[in-house]
């Protein structure tokens, strides 16, 4: 509990005197906190001010001090924040009465001057009950755990020990590299994929990087700062320790099964498939045997009910394939067989641009009527009706390319549920949309790579360069909040709970949208510091009263309503 | 971290206050690197806060920004400098030297407390009208708008205003002088100017300007935004009537050889997200979209794009081949647009009493960008390659991370 | 001790309407000071104590309000989907709609618990929504706190 606190009341250069004279809120103050200590100033906002506030309570010795002024979007946070930075141990509350009161009760001066007083006495009330949290001793462990050693994790690997930070980079296969080990040449550029890969097997080839090749990670336990992953590496089972953790195990292809003939007809192959082909055929400086014409089948599997998404690389990887084709037998026939040519942007663009001029011909159709594939034995043609000229169409192919989408691997279910991940209904992780997509609700986990969303290996190489300046971040800044929730005249818990007080009903366990609150087998309730955000779900679910928000708990909050309830003392008492 | 005092210590500067630059600033300051934040407007978040929604969450575009604009004010190694743009880059005794230049505003929103007495002054002594408080859905200090805004045109330059401001925040004088030049060392820089919508007057077959009703996507945007002048409601401009039938019409302007040959990127998911608000706000109307290839790419938006069509907005795959006016029963026209159903063959002329030009969109330039990024300069967002919020984000913190590990690798260590 | 605010009536002898605001300081704050920059003009029968969450709002306080005589209680908070604390207010939706029952059973109208998910960030929303809270709660009979019993 503090001492009688310092008022300050800023009238915003005699402004909001004019709404509210001063002498009215004095008076009124007075006559319910007879010892109060008032002090009207013109402005609490400028560097000055907040100096001289800062150095009169630390010369007076207050402990507390209520702020009646503008609204925390206005001036108010500003003068928080600058408070406490001066002097974090002093207790400090804003109330607003400009924008909350002065300026929406404009025409009515006398219920304007009532509610000031309300408001004044409320921030009061709840002063006396306000206390700090507890300090939580933050030291992470200056090592990130990168799960999955394709393009993204090479490049999160890569970048997070140039930072100075060390690395495990557990890899499930034995190389690294992922999809992108089977990618010969990278859209928009025709980038040979090699290279491309080299360049980042090789920025991760730092000393401060560990890569653990044939390790999958099985289970991550453990609290942001001092993450303990289980790792089994041909059986083998060993632990890391790490303050952070990037997921960046992307995707895996979809096969296309029996569609469209594939399994039986000779010459229906995947684009993967193709691409592996090409590799080889470029390799060889070699044209493809036998091939007159080719036919490409866009959104195999994918953009239907089964499947709702658009897998976003798939028309970029035909047209380059297809340019591939042409380049090596400028003869071959090729058709793009297409729901709508998906190459937002710049360079995509002109590549689809370039695709076309080389003489790929593209032919829409409606997923209500797809393509037929025909043939025995070897596929011979393709039959479609051209959604743009409702015209019936037979193509002669040779070789028919099915394009299908990535979906989410197997094990990204259970390290999601590890970290606190969510997944979309796809099955894809997610970050904190729109502006932190590659961070999780819980503090010091990251994501990257089509582990979130197919992308590219460039788009996958970007994502893993930002997660790790992400985890970077988050190691160096530590406790404070890369959420951005919190400034530091406004951080709320994390939550402390009386031990003697809970009944283990576990309710707040299971509500706490960051699996802060947690049991230890048949014991109370702890909290975990670094997950708290100070939400207080748990204080509302808490049966016993057990749980509570330092800077502002039930007893603040009873005795603000004290502060503007009609009742009588004396019924209030009887019921006490 | 760098040392306050070290001779490593220049700042980083970042050009450009909107989601990406926002973004590089932030991930920056958290590693202990000093940033200096320009920002050409006077106020922050760039385009996206001045979104009414944002896709594929319908949330306000205020809301997720704000927040980081606040904390780029509070963070002790950022410094903002609004009203700035940066001319050039030049390169002095090893170090790199910005040449930016200082436009003085008329309100210094740092150091307005918005108490008002400006407008009181000059509705009283000046020419009225000529100060408003201007609701925006723009980002002044780490506050929320009406901002007040002074119009250099009708303002007699009295100073009544300046001499009643407690602040010093307001000076109609700084309206006509000139842009400071200002030269400052930096460690390097990071690009983040953003875009500009294109202006769709230069596709004539569409008519932009000849009827009110039709109206450029951020156009429409701010016309229908809970926050603009019909606080969310959709009427006509023309006649403030309820209108019957919207049509959004892609690619205006842009993927076209003419004009702009590439994909804007952002306008199919923009068009579906103000089509599925209108069929919302308006579930009798019937609300159109001509597009070319509908864009649905990236994370839950073709779950968007099929939520849309389940709710009744009608994809049209067509680009129309003319927009012209039809006079109404009763007096005034309304828009029409003549296209191709490419599905039956059919050439339809219907009738929109709105219709809304997806008008494409361009990078703003990057003053002083070599053609090079490995020394020094990094881009991020729009200004770069065009894209959503999401990626631009994802962007801001890639250059971050370049421009960290281009200065560990100067000063010979990690961080 | 200090006193409790004692019973203001308005000049025609009716009691004033006294609310409670529990706002979230995202979304819901956002709104109320908007409408304070806007200058709009809001009925005085509301105090807002700004909350993190929406969540952290107990009902068990939210009854002790009703039994302090209080005779509104509004809870805003961000829209669903838009909770800064990771869907918290979906937990809080839930909990707040089972109260509103509650409070019919014992005996309270149930518009006395105003709950807005995200429908208060803009000024004109807020002030909206305040206005129309006044006038509901200007037109029920006043609590009779001995209905709640002893607190």
């Amino acid at each position: 509990m503090s001492g009688t606190p310092l008022i300050f009341i800023c009238t915003c250069y005699e402004t909001l005197s004019r709404t509210i004279p001063r002498g009215v809120l004095r008076t009124g103050i007075v006559a319910r906190r007879p010892n109060a200590h008032i002090e009207f100033v013109p402005s609490l906002c400028r560097r000055e001010d907040i100096d001289l506030i800062a150095g009169l309570i630390k010369e007076r010795k207050h402990a507390s001090v209520l702020l009646a002024a503008c609204s925390p979007f206005a001036r108010g946070n500003v003068v928080l924040d600058g408070l406490a930075r001066r002097n974090p141990a002093m207790q400090a509350s804003l109330v607003d009465v400009r924008e909350g009161c002065a300026w929406v009760h404009g025409g009515n001066p006398d219920a304007a001057a009532a509610k000031a007083v309300d408001l004044v006495c409320m921030g009061l009330a709840g002063l006396r009950c306000r206390e700090h949290s507890s300090e939580f001793h933050f030291q992470p462990v200056r090592r990130v755990l990168v799960v999955g050693a394709g393009p993204a994790g090479l490049a999160a690997a890569g970048t997070l020990a140039r930072l100075g930070i060390e690395v495990s980079l557990a890899e499930r296969m034995s190389r690294p590299g992922g999809l992108l080990n089977q990618i010969g040449r990278l859209f928009p550029y025709n980038m040979p994929g090699r290279e491309f890969l080299a360049t980042f097997l090789s920025e991760a080839s730092h000393p401060c990087v560990d890569l653990l090749p044939k390790t999958s990670v099985t289970r991550i336990e453990g609290d942001p700062g001092r993450f303990e992953a289980h790792l089994s590496l041909e059986g083998r089972d060993m632990t890391v320790t790490a303050g952070a953790v990037i997921l960046a195990c992307g995707a895996m292809p979809v096969l296309p099964q029996n569609r469209f003939h594939s399994g039986e007809l000779s010459g229906v192959i995947s684009q993967l498939e193709l691409e592996t082909r090409l590799n080889k055929l470029e390799r060889e400086e070699s044209a493809p045997a036998g091939i007159a014409g080719a036919v490409f089948i866009q959104c195999v599997d994918a953009r239907e009910d089964a499947r709702p998404y658009c897998s976003t690389i798939c028309c970029p990887t035909a047209l380059k394939n297809a340019l591939r084709l042409k380049n090596l037998n400028r003869d071959i026939s090729v058709t793009v067989l297409h729901r709508g040519i998906m190459t937002p942007g710049r360079d995509l663009e002109e590549l689809y641009r370039q695709t076309m001029a080389s003489g790929v011909r593209f032919v829409a159709f409606s997923p209500a009527s797809p393509p037929e594939v025909h043939g025995d034995g070897f596929v011979s043609s393709v039959s479609l009706t051209d959604a743009l000229s409702a015209r019936r169409l037979e193509i002669a192919a040779d070789l028919v390319v099915l394009s299908t989408p990535l979906k989410p691997r197997p094990e990204t279910a259970s390290l999601a549920g590890d970290l606190g991940l969510r997944l979309d209904e796809i099955g894809f992780a997610c970050g904190t949309e729109p502006m932190q997509p590659l961070v999780a609700p819980t503090p010091g986990v990251y994501l990257c790579g089509a582990v979130r969303w197919p992308v590219s290996a460039q788009e996958a190489v970007d994502q893993g360069r930002a997660a790790a300046i992400k985890a970077a971040g988050f190691l160096a800044q530590g406790a404070l909040d890369l959420n951005r929730l919190f400034l530091p005249g406004s951080r709320r818990g994390p939550a402390s709970i009386r031990t003697e007080a809970c009944s283990r009903c576990g309710r707040c366990v299971s509500g706490c949208p960051y699996g802060a609150c947690r049991r230890e087998k048949n014991g109370p309730v702890t909290v975990c510091g670094i997950r708290c955000r100070g939400c207080g779900l748990c204080v509302a679910v808490c049966p016993s009263g057990a749980v509570r928000i330092p800077e502002q708990d039930s007893a603040s909050v009873r005795a603000m309503l004290r502060e503007i309830a009609p009742r009588p003392t004396a019924l209030r008492e009887v019921h006490r | 971290m760098h040392a306050p005092d070290s001779p490593d210590s220049l700042p980083v500067l970042v050009v450009g206050a909107g989601v990406a630059g926002l973004t590089a600033a932030l991930d920056l300051a958290a590693l202990g690197i000093p940033v200096v934040l320009v920002e050409r407007e006077g106020c922050l978040g760039g385009q996206a806060v001045r979104l009414d929604k944002l896709y594929p969450s319908d949330h306000c575009g205020f809301c997720p920004v704000w927040t980081d604009a606040a904390a780029c004010l509070a963070h002790p190694l950022i410094t903002l400098h609004r009203h700035t743009s940066l001319e050039g880059l030049a390169e002095e005794d090893g170090r790199i030297m910005a040449q930016l230049a200082a436009s003085p505003p008329a309100v210094d929103l740092d150091a307005c407390v918005f108490c008002g007495l400006c407008l009181d002054a000059c509705e009283a002594r000046g020419v009225p009208g000529t100060i408003k408080m201007r609701l925006e859905g723009m980002l002044s200090a780490p506050d929320t708008p009406p901002v007040p805004y002074l119009n250099p045109v009708l303002c007699s330059r009295c100073g009544e205003c300046a001499g009643a401001c407690p602040t010093g925040a307001i000076d109609p004088l700084r309206l006509d002088r000139p842009p400071q030049e200002v030269r400052l060392p930096v460690a390097d820089v990071i690009f983040a100017t953003g875009f500009t919508e294109n202006d769709t007057t230069m596709v004539p077959e569409y008519l932009p300007d000849s009827h009110p009703d039709i109206f450029s996507a951020l156009d429409f945007e701010a016309w229908t935004s809970e926050a603009g002048p019909n606080a969310g409601r959709i009427a006509r401009r023309s006649n403030g009537k309820t209108p019957r039938s919207i049509g959004f019409i892609q690619c205006v302007g842009s993927r076209d050889q003419r004009f702009q040959p590439y994909c804007s990127s952002v306008c199919c998911m923009h068009a579906l997200k103000q089509a599925r608000w209108a069929k919302r706000r308006l579930p009798a109307a019937s609300v159109a979209i001509f597009f070319t290839d509908l864009r649905a790419i990236g994370k839950g938006y073709e779950a968007y794009a099929r939520a849309a069509a389940k709710e009744g907005v009608l994809l049209v795959r067509s680009r129309p081949g003319l927009v012209f006016c039809l006079p109404e029963e009763g007096g005034g026209s309304t828009p029409a647009v003549h296209y191709e159903d490419t599905g039956s063959g059919e050439l339809i002329t219907a009738e929109f009493d709105i219709v809304v030009l997806n008008g494409g969109l361009t990078a703003c330039p990057m003053p002083g960008r070599s053609g090079s990024s490995t020394q020094t300069g990094s881009a991020c967002g729009f200004c770069e390659e065009p894209a959503d919020v999401s990626r631009s984000v994802v962007q801001g913190s890639r250059a971050a991370a370049l421009v960290a590990m281009r200065l560990a690798s100067r000063t010979g260590g990690g961080l | 001790m200090t006193e409790p605010a004692s019973d203001i009536l308005s000049p025609n002898g009716c009691p004033e309407i006294r609310a409670v605001v529990f706002a979230c300081r995202w979304c819901a704050l956002v709104g109320a000071d908007r409408a304070g920059k806007e200058r709009m003009d809001l009925p005085a029968s509301f105090r807002v104590i700004p909350v993190e969450c929406a969540a952290g709002v107990e009902p068990d306080l939210v009854l002790r309000a009703f039994a302090e005589g209080l005779d509104g209680v509004a809870v805003m908070g961000c829209h669903l989907g838009g909770c800064r604390h990771n869907e918290a207010n979906r937990s809080a939706r839930l909990r707040l709609m089972l109260l509103q029952d509650l409070l019919e059973i014992i005996g309270l109208d149930r518009r006395r618990l105003l709950l807005s998910w995200g429908t208060a960030h803009e000024g004109y929303q807020f002030a909206g929504l305040m206005r129309e809270f006044t006038a509901i709660l200007t037109g029920l009979p006043p609590v009779d706190s001995r209905l709640l019993g002893p607190c």
